[in-house]
């Protein structure tokens, strides 16, 4: 399912399927008009990241923390708190709207510090929410509703990406305010000095409380001391935004000086909190919201209507997550590991970023890598193409270009891979990997990217306009006539170097359960998905012995052979707990006969020192593997383009997944 | 002077409140038939058996860690629910014409695909398309779709007081009346809060006047299993409407049948003509949920899809949802007895004759208020009672209650 959808699965879904007679009677369909929406890529970046198998990879996309060892990390204190959680056999009743008392109290309390008059007082409000995300929508409805005196937001430039859309749907006007200096990559403090004090009363300013996203830069204690100045002469209504307690310093009261110091001057500031990032908690949605109030009459009102806003999004919050956090929060002993482990995240981050900047310096970059020292933690902002800041979409560029950077150091083993060749390159994934290899800047060699009609690839067209290393030639797999003139045309491409790496990549997915499917099904399947990349292989087997013949070792330095399959084609994995799934004969049947053929030709060819592998994409949002898949093209590809670039003898023979990790047969 | 000098207190919501009253009320006789969730004949809340045990694998299953989920959510868990609503052998999903979004709770599937309709349905941006839901429903309905943004929310005929069952007259008449590309809300089983459903032949003449109306069905599936005790039979409705070749939405909820309820575990299916339109409407709502939540828990999704996915649990968690189902049933039989017994004035066949975990008594206000100031038994203002609250030491008590009821208050 991780290949290339032809026109004859479009057939064969039409023969084979069962139209129902009064599906008919409505030809078009409500949803005609809606457009598709852009993907949204900061989040998959941890995926693509997470599957890079190399030692010295680090983790700057999604602000999601790495181990030593590249791995997702359950810091301890989460371990304990929920051995803690599962003893007490607790019950699964509905929260409060709210969410959890010893929470939110607790969550307040980290914030503001325990001592804070506010709290003794009672004069604010705090409420569980749905992680920072939910916390700044809970706020931006709140503002919307009730902040009648103006609609203004006036957010650092630049400021996380999300932030812009949530307050812009809750019905709020979006300001910016100088905030970052790309000369010095440090805080301008002049321009939002300047800036701000020409913000109209009342409006709403949205502050970074530490680790300022994205630049992470943060304001020195005295610097932020003369904005709270001007930001109460000017009467704007403060919105600090903390996603990372303690994570920026590895101290929590350090990290929250700012809201303290502006709370102490008497600001009623709204307060956003996030446990994501501080204890790890990402996929458990834990945050928290604060409004700061004048009397606890006053809170008491807010809350109320706090509680209406939340009602209708989503009635009462998670309590796996909040749990958690609490029993951490308010059992000391793990409040004090807690500490530890925080600091030790974010120790580690530091040396995280010297790794980043001394393999960079390593590869030859031409750009000054030095500011990337100064940053506070693990965004992405020093990517940019140019070096510089760009303040419109940051996010979505920094990450493509951040994931290219990264491969670009760590995938240098495509440069000793003179000459490539990839079937299957008109659309999917094989033509994700001639643009990877192009456009990420570390595949000098020849690219032979095959197509059945050259002439309808557009798109690799296009890009073999722009790079004059891609070389398409015209071939149906399922032809042998066609494949020996390939073959021919692939020679006077490569000559006497011969060929490095073959990516068998072409494929089909002839949709059909047991009671659907036929033989011709079945035939035409394995036609293209086991056949053909047998006798591709066969053709160009004088090419590969060719490069074969001036290396040592094994990898595409020398000459490999990959062969897109999938973990549908196991035989092994398809049993018990996993059966029942994707009940596709003709496919899965056909991979497994792929797997076969990688391992034969593994055997015949190891003599030549030609590497054999079968590796699998990934379940990857292609028109073949759906809009439910959870990975995009360039998340399966520069992850499969790591694993490729990492082989050695040891991989000879092997079925991998796009992890690097070995699969059952 | 104060920026929130103007904001007004607002009501608290009104079965958070029953329960808060319940909780302070000191009478040892205290009945709450208010509360949404399942108790147990004890009256205590029931953490399914099967949930323990997947709880217990994941917790012993340390590969597992707390990163973020897709935007969308788990794609194991949206398949396999999606699958639990359509059937294991739907067309629509072997057609590729099924998507889904996990969302918190059921509410949550309600707030995204209301915020979607909004958005690109009946136009772009077009809040004035009316949307339907019944006479009477969940109390969240309304503020759902007002919250995002729709500003012509119009009851149907629904439920006749005076036979105590569906009007459906009244019900396919406002299906006739109503604008062409006009949202229905309906209730899949279990209707809230009277706990009357159309019966298949009725549900058929509903379907054939939205087809020919050109309506939007949009259905709210809360109580799946958790009415008849059957999967099927209670997801029978949802099917047939695709069937008949309905473009339509699901909201599902797994706060009842696993009783997940703090977990918030939602999915929201979304059947489309072909598999590019059900591609472009996910593209959508994929921005539509990063500014609400960014991506959903991940805990009570991962409970759900281990559970559905694997046979030998799914077949107990089958088991479980008819424990409840069955003391449900059981709780409804003897009460229409006893009130039988008691020669309660008027008709209590409704009672067993409604369904799920609500039954609509037809007590009126005065009687409602009777019922908690001098009995201590909480319900809503309605006369909906949660037959969960029922149990085999409390039944004779509330039956000789509501007999006292309507007897003395008219």
């Amino acid at each position: 399912m991780a290949l290339l959808k032809s026109s004859k699965v479009l057939a064969s879904f039409g023969s084979q399927t069962p139209v129902l007679g009064a599906l008919q009677l409505r030809t078009s369909s409500w949803w005609t008009e809606v457009q598709m929406g852009p993907p949204d890529p900061i989040l998959g970046v941890t995926e693509a990241f997470k599957r890079d198998s190399n030692p010295k990879k680090m983790n700057l996309g999604v602000g999601a923390y790495r181990d030593d060892q590249g791995k997702p990390f359950v810091l301890s204190s989460v371990r304990k708190a929920e051995a803690q959680i599962a003893a007490k056999n607790l019950d699964k009743e509905y929260l409060g709207i709210g969410g959890l008392a010893d929470f939110t109290k607790a969550c307040a309390q980290l914030a503001l510090g325990p001592d804070n008059e506010v709290l003794q007082s009672g004069r604010s409000i705090t409420v569980q929410t749905i992680s920072g995300t939910g916390s700044l929508r809970i706020g931006a409805n709140f503002l919307s509703r009730f902040h009648n005196a103006s609609r203004n937001v006036y957010l650092p430039k630049p400021s996380w990406g999300n932030h812009t859309p949530i307050f812009r749907d809750a019905g709020m006007q979006l300001n910016a305010y100088t905030y970052y200096d790309p000369n010095t990559c440090g805080f301008d403090l002049k321009g939002a000095l300047d800036d701000i004090s020409k913000i109209p009363e009342k409006s709403v300013i949205v502050l970074h409380a530490c680790a300022h996203n994205p630049t992470g830069v943060d304001p020195r204690p005295e610097q932020w001391k003369e904005i709270a100045d001007l930001i109460k002469k000017r009467n704007l209504l403060v919105f600090f935004d903390m996603a990372y307690q303690g994570f920026a310093s590895g101290d929590i009261d350090r990290d929250a000086w700012a809201v303290r110091y502006f709370i102490e001057q008497g600001h009623n500031v709204l307060l956003s909190q996030s446990f994501a990032k501080n204890m790890g908690l990402y996929g458990e949605r834990v945050g928290g919201f604060t409004a700061i109030c004048n009397d606890a009459e006053e809170a008491k009102r807010v809350e109320s209507q706090l509680k209406i806003l939340i009602r209708p999004i989503y009635s009462n919050p998670p309590m796996n997550g909040a749990r958690i956090a609490s029993t951490i929060l308010n059992t000391p002993e793990l409040y004090s590991e807690w500490l530890q482990e925080v600091k030790g995240m974010a120790d580690r981050i530091i040396r995280m970023r010297e790794m980043l900047v001394s393999n960079l310096k390593k590869e030859g970059s031409t750009h000054n890598w030095q500011h990337v020292e100064r940053l506070i933690k693990e965004f992405s902002i020093y990517m940019t193409k140019d070096g510089r800041i760009s303040v419109a979409g940051v996010t979505s560029g920094n990450v493509e270009y951040l994931a290219h950077a990264i491969h670009a150091v760590t995938n240098f083993a495509f440069k000793n891979c003179s000459n490539l060749m990839v079937t299957g390159a008109s659309r999917g994934l094989g033509l994700q990997i001639v643009e990877t290899l192009v456009t990420g800047g570390f595949f000098p060699g020849k690219i032979i990217a095959t197509a059945r009609n050259p002439d309808g690839a557009t798109e690799l067209q296009r890009l073999a306009g722009e790079h004059h290393n891609i070389h398409v030639i015209k071939l149906d797999v399922v032809s042998q006539e066609s494949i020996d003139k390939a073959a021919a045309e692939v020679e006077q491409v490569v000559r006497d170097e011969g060929l490095n790496c073959l990516i068998n990549n072409a494929g089909i997915n002839v949709v059909a359960n047991l009671e659907t499917v036929t033989a011709d099904m079945m035939l035409e399947n394995f036609h293209t998905n086991s056949v053909a990349p047998l006798m591709v292989t066969k053709a160009l087997l004088p090419l590969l012995k060719r490069a074969a013949a001036k290396g040592t070792g094994m990898g595409i330095h020398r000459a490999a052979v990959i062969n897109i399959t999938s973990l549908l084609g196991s035989v092994e994995l398809y049993w018990g707990d996993r059966a029942n799934t994707f009940k596709w004969y003709p496919y899965r049947t056909s991979k497994s006969a792929l797997n076969m053929v990688t391992r034969c030709l593994a055997v015949d060819l190891e003599s030549d020192g030609i590497l054999c592998m079968a590796l699998h994409p990934g379940w990857v949002r292609t028109d073949m593997g759906g809009s439910d898949a959870p990975l995009s093209p360039e998340e399966s590809i520069s992850s499969v383009l790591s694993v490729i670039g990492g082989l050695t003898e040891k991989d000879h023979g092997s079925f991998l997944h796009y992890t690097g990790e070995p699969l059952p047969w | 002077m104060s920026i929130y000098g103007e904001v007004p207190l607002a009501a608290p919501v009104a079965v958070f409140k029953l329960t808060a009253d319940f909780r302070d009320d000191q009478n040892t006789k205290k009945v709450n038939l208010g509360v949404g969730a399942y108790r147990t004949d004890e009256g205590q809340p029931w953490v399914l058996p099967v949930v323990r045990k997947v709880e217990k694998m994941i917790a012993d299953d340390h590969s597992l860690n707390h990163e973020y989920l897709p935007i969308l959510g788990l794609p194991e868990f949206r398949s396999s629910a999606s699958k639990i609503a359509l059937g294991e052998d739907s067309p629509a999903i072997k057609e590729n014409r099924v998507g889904a979004v996990q969302c918190l709770g059921g509410t949550g599937a309600l707030k995204i695909g209301a915020e979607f309709l909004r958005r690109w349905y009946n136009g772009t941006d077009n809040t004035k398309t009316p949307v339907y839901v019944s006479a009477p429903t969940w109390e969240n309905h309304n503020a759902v779709f007002s919250n995002a943004g729709f500003e012509d929310i119009r009851p149907y005929k629904y439920w006749d007081a005076g036979k105590r069952g569906l009007d459906l007259t009244g019900f396919l008449g406002d299906l006739e009346g109503a604008p062409e590309h006009s949202i229905f809300v309906l209730h899949a089983c279990a209707h809230n809060p009277t706990g009357t459903d159309p019966t298949r032949e009725q549900w058929k003449q509903i379907s054939e006047v939205m087809k020919r109306k050109n309506l939007f069905a949009f259905f709210d599936s809360a109580y799946q299993g958790f009415a008849s005790g059957d999967l099927e039979k209670d997801a029978w409705a949802v099917r047939y409407f695709v069937s008949e070749g309905f473009e339509l939405f699901c909201a599902q909820s797994f706060s009842k049948n696993f009783g997940l309820y703090n977990e918030r575990v939602g999915n929201l299916t979304v059947v489309g003509r072909d598999q590019d339109n059900v591609n472009r409407v996910l593209s959508q709502m994929e921005k539509i949920v990063r500014i609400t939540w960014s991506n959903p828990p991940s805990q009570g999704a991962r409970l759900v899809a281990i559970t559905l996915n694997t046979p030998q649990l799914f077949a107990e968690w089958k088991d479980n949802v008819k424990t409840m189902a069955d003391r449900v049933l059981l709780m409804r039989a003897q009460l229409k007895e006893k009130l039988k017994a008691l020669g309660t004035p008027g008709t209590w066949e409704h009672i067993t004759e409604q369904i799920g975990m609500f039954s609509f008594t037809g007590l009126n206000p005065k009687q409602v208020e009777y019922m908690v100031k001098e009995k201590h038994i909480y319900l809503m203002a309605s006369g909906r009672i949660n037959m969960c609250g029922l149990t085999s030491k409390n039944i004779d008590y509330v039956a000789e209650s509501i007999h006292e009821a309507v007897t003395k208050v008219q």
